[in-house]
């Protein structure tokens, strides 16, 4: 029930993401979807050994709620990046189709009833609805930095997912925290920082000299 | 004993070099971890071994090591004898990084190509990914930033989205089944169809976007034109190999549980888009060396549809994967002599080529001759292997479609390099230091000899990875 709940809060702050227009919102948002998601490990604990749940503690309580979100101020801080998010659409076309999306998981959610035995479907269609939304917000917005927002709410939906199966498959969890890892370290760390020295405003349209 | 050396042989030299901190004698460290790689191969191919439940080598994974090993030594060796001296700190310490990653970068591909395990194999394609971001931002320039983040920022998605398939894959099959891609096999009839029907197009497009298809290929012009030629040599003829084998080991899941016309399907859509997507950018494209992304999408493309026609087809892909790497290995190798000489990279600043420096020119011209699959080279073979392996599977439409597509890219390519080998000489470079053309035309000519003088055995070995790769079993 707690988990169920925690799932339906992950689809609803992508919603709060397609229509808000202020990063800081959207920064909010990814750490309370760290949160939640540590709600969704406790509520499924007894699947895992204690040295997995102490990594999984950590990922999203640590990681994901407070790192992340801290790192990420500090980036828009430091390079003056413009508070606004600048969407190619309006706020409110973008949160229609967050919800057509979000509708499409419970949909999912519906069909794959049938065909599920172990797995727990509503985690799988409000997963998957998560990282459709993802991709469709990088595609949408113009900043580097909400790119790279929109790639961390991804991860979380991915993360959701593994939690979907973990207790048929533990293993897919640990592999799931080496992706996380990978972005962290790279798309957040090292790379960041030197496209911030590199381009002022920090947005695609600046990322147009290699073309045909 | 030979997979824990071509494992960790990489790694380690890597710290050795980046220790080292000396270029001069970097250079000659990849050469000699190139000799060595290439005896290890040659090891692996005459004796199947397996190590660390993890890692075995099955033909097609001797196949891609082959064609890395031999590329990767011609590159290793244009690198050694065009080497220029680096001289200040802050060179010698990138110069050490791009060592290291060059060899981290083979060493995961190895792993990649040999895993057995879906999820090890999803993890050394991440960390190609990884290796090869130094290697892409190697000049530090502007634009070499914005391909950087633009492979890395793709390839991330590309590496996510393949994940959300094994994770589909996973929810198909009873609790605690083994990833082995040998038990998957075995037991695909188990796995619910459902889930591994709707997990194959995350797989195609995930571990498709580090093999280039279209229309998730946007990252391989960028990257291939900014990175050092070398580079571009080896991301073209040796990392898409490996992202396409990682396809086509799930894609035998899926055939080995009846859906091989759903697989044969997805593969020719992504072949013929990959192969228009080729042909529309090669009539407007500038620069030479994004012109050779363009020429890989469309070899790619080729490969998709001959492996998704299985039989015949599939031997015409496998041939056909041998050609496009040698030659492709050749046409970045010398484009990179274009390159440092000329100083440009559009088509109409680099001219004159044959009149100034004949046999750079010839290279480039016969590279021309064996990429667009003209005799007697083995794109040649295989190109019309697969023409009549389309008639024979009944898609005539398709293969008018193929033949079109083709004549169409030949001809915006033609363009373009005849342009670069008779354009306009110019006067100025008549004294610039000539670079070395011998390992490209030794590709060259392993790409004329492999159809004309192939050995029993090496045709059998070939017809060994066609069968396993190919969509042949169950067609429904």
């Amino acid at each position: 029930m707690v988990g169920e709940f925690a799932i339906i809060m992950i689809g609803t702050t992508m919603l709060a993401m397609s229509f808000t227009s202020r990063i800081h919102a959207v920064i909010r948002a990814l750490a309370l979807q760290g949160v939640l998601l540590f709600v969704l490990v406790l509520d499924d604990a007894h699947a895992f050994d204690t040295l997995n749940l102490i990594f999984l503690v950590i990922e999203t309580l640590i990681v994901k709620a407070i790192i992340i979100p801290v790192f990420l101020q500090r980036i828009i801080v430091r390079n003056h990046i413009y508070r606004e998010i600048e969407p190619y659409i309006p706020n409110f076309y973008s949160l229609l189709v967050a919800s057509c999306i979000l509708g499409g998981g419970f949909l999912l959610e519906h069909l794959a009833r049938g065909v599920t035995s172990g797995t727990k479907p509503l985690a799988l269609g409000v997963s998957l609805a998560v990282i459709v939304t993802a991709l469709f917000l990088v595609v949408s917005r113009k900043k580097l930095i909400t790119h790279v927002l929109g790639f961390l709410a991804m991860e979380n939906g991915i993360f959701m997912l593994t939690m979907a199966v973990a207790r048929e498959h533990t293993f897919a969890v640990n592999v799931g925290l080496l992706l996380d890892v990978f972005l962290a370290v790279f798309l957040l760390g090292l790379f960041m920082n030197r496209i911030a020295s590199s381009y002022e405003e920090m947005s695609v349209d600046e990322l147009s000299d290699l073309k045909d | 004993m030979v997979i824990p050396f071509l494992l960790f042989l990489s790694p380690g030299l890597a710290i050795l070099s980046f220790v080292t901190r000396r270029p001069g004698f970097d250079r000659w460290l990849l050469v000699v971890h190139a000799v060595l790689y290439c005896g290890g191969v040659a090891w692996l191919a005459c004796e199947p071994a397996a190590w660390a439940g993890y890692f075995e080598s099955d033909p097609p994974a001797v196949l891609v090591l082959g064609l890395l090993s031999i590329v990767y030594l011609a590159v290793a060796i244009k690198r050694c004898l065009d080497g220029n001296s680096v001289s200040d700190l802050e060179h010698r310490v990138w110069h050490s990084l791009q060592t290291a990653s060059l060899l981290v970068f083979v060493g995961a591909m190895t792993a990649a190509a040999l895993s057995n395990h879906a999820a090890m194999l999803w993890v050394f394609v991440e960390a190609t990914t990884l290796a090869s971001v130094p290697l892409i931002y190697a000049s530090r320039t502007k634009t070499a930033l914005e391909a950087t983040w633009k492979y890395i920022f793709i390839c991330s998605i590309g590496i996510a989205l393949a994940f959300i398939g094994v994770i589909l894959l996973m929810m198909g099959m009873d609790q605690g089944a083994s990833l082995y891609f040998r038990d998957l096999e075995a037991n695909a009839g188990s796995i619910a169809p459902f889930w591994l029907k709707f997990s194959f197009p995350f797989i195609l497009i995930g571990f498709g976007t580090k093999a280039g298809f279209a229309p998730v290929h946007a990252w391989l012009p960028d990257a291939h034109s900014e990175a050092p030629s070398g580079i571009s040599a080896l991301l073209s003829a040796t990392l898409l190999n490996t992202a396409l084998l990682a396809v086509l080991r799930f894609s035998g899941i899926l055939d080995a549980a009846g859906f091989g016309q759903f697989v044969r399907d997805a593969l020719l859509v992504t072949g013929f888009l990959s192969l228009f997507v080729a042909a529309v950018y090669m009539l407007r494209v500038k620069n030479y060396k994004r012109m050779l992304a363009y020429s890989s999408i469309e070899n790619m493309g080729i490969m998709a549809i001959g492996f998704g026609l299985g039989g015949a087809g599939a031997l015409a892909a496998v041939l056909h994967m041998i050609a496009h790497s040698l030659v492709k290995g050749a046409f970045f190798l010398t484009a990179g002599d274009i390159l440092h000489a000329w100083k440009r990279r559009d088509i109409a600043g680099a001219s004159g080529v044959l009149a100034t420096w004949p046999r750079t020119g010839w290279v480039w011209l016969m590279a021309f001759i064996a990429i667009s699959g003209l005799p007697p080279f083995a794109a040649f073979f295989s190109e019309i292997m697969l023409m009549s392996a389309l008639l024979e599977d009944g898609y005539p439409v398709l293969l008018a479609v193929f033949l079109l597509l083709l004549t169409v890219i030949i001809w915006g390519m033609g363009r373009g390099v005849l342009s670069v080998a008779l354009g306009p000489v110019r006067p100025d470079l008549a004294g610039h230091k000539r670079s070395a053309v011998w390992p490209q035309a030794a590709l060259l000519l392993l790409a004329i000899g492999i159809v004309f003088a192939m050995p029993q055995p090496v045709e059998e070995f070939l017809r060994d990875v066609a069968a396993i790769l190919g969509v042949q079993r169950g067609l429904r």
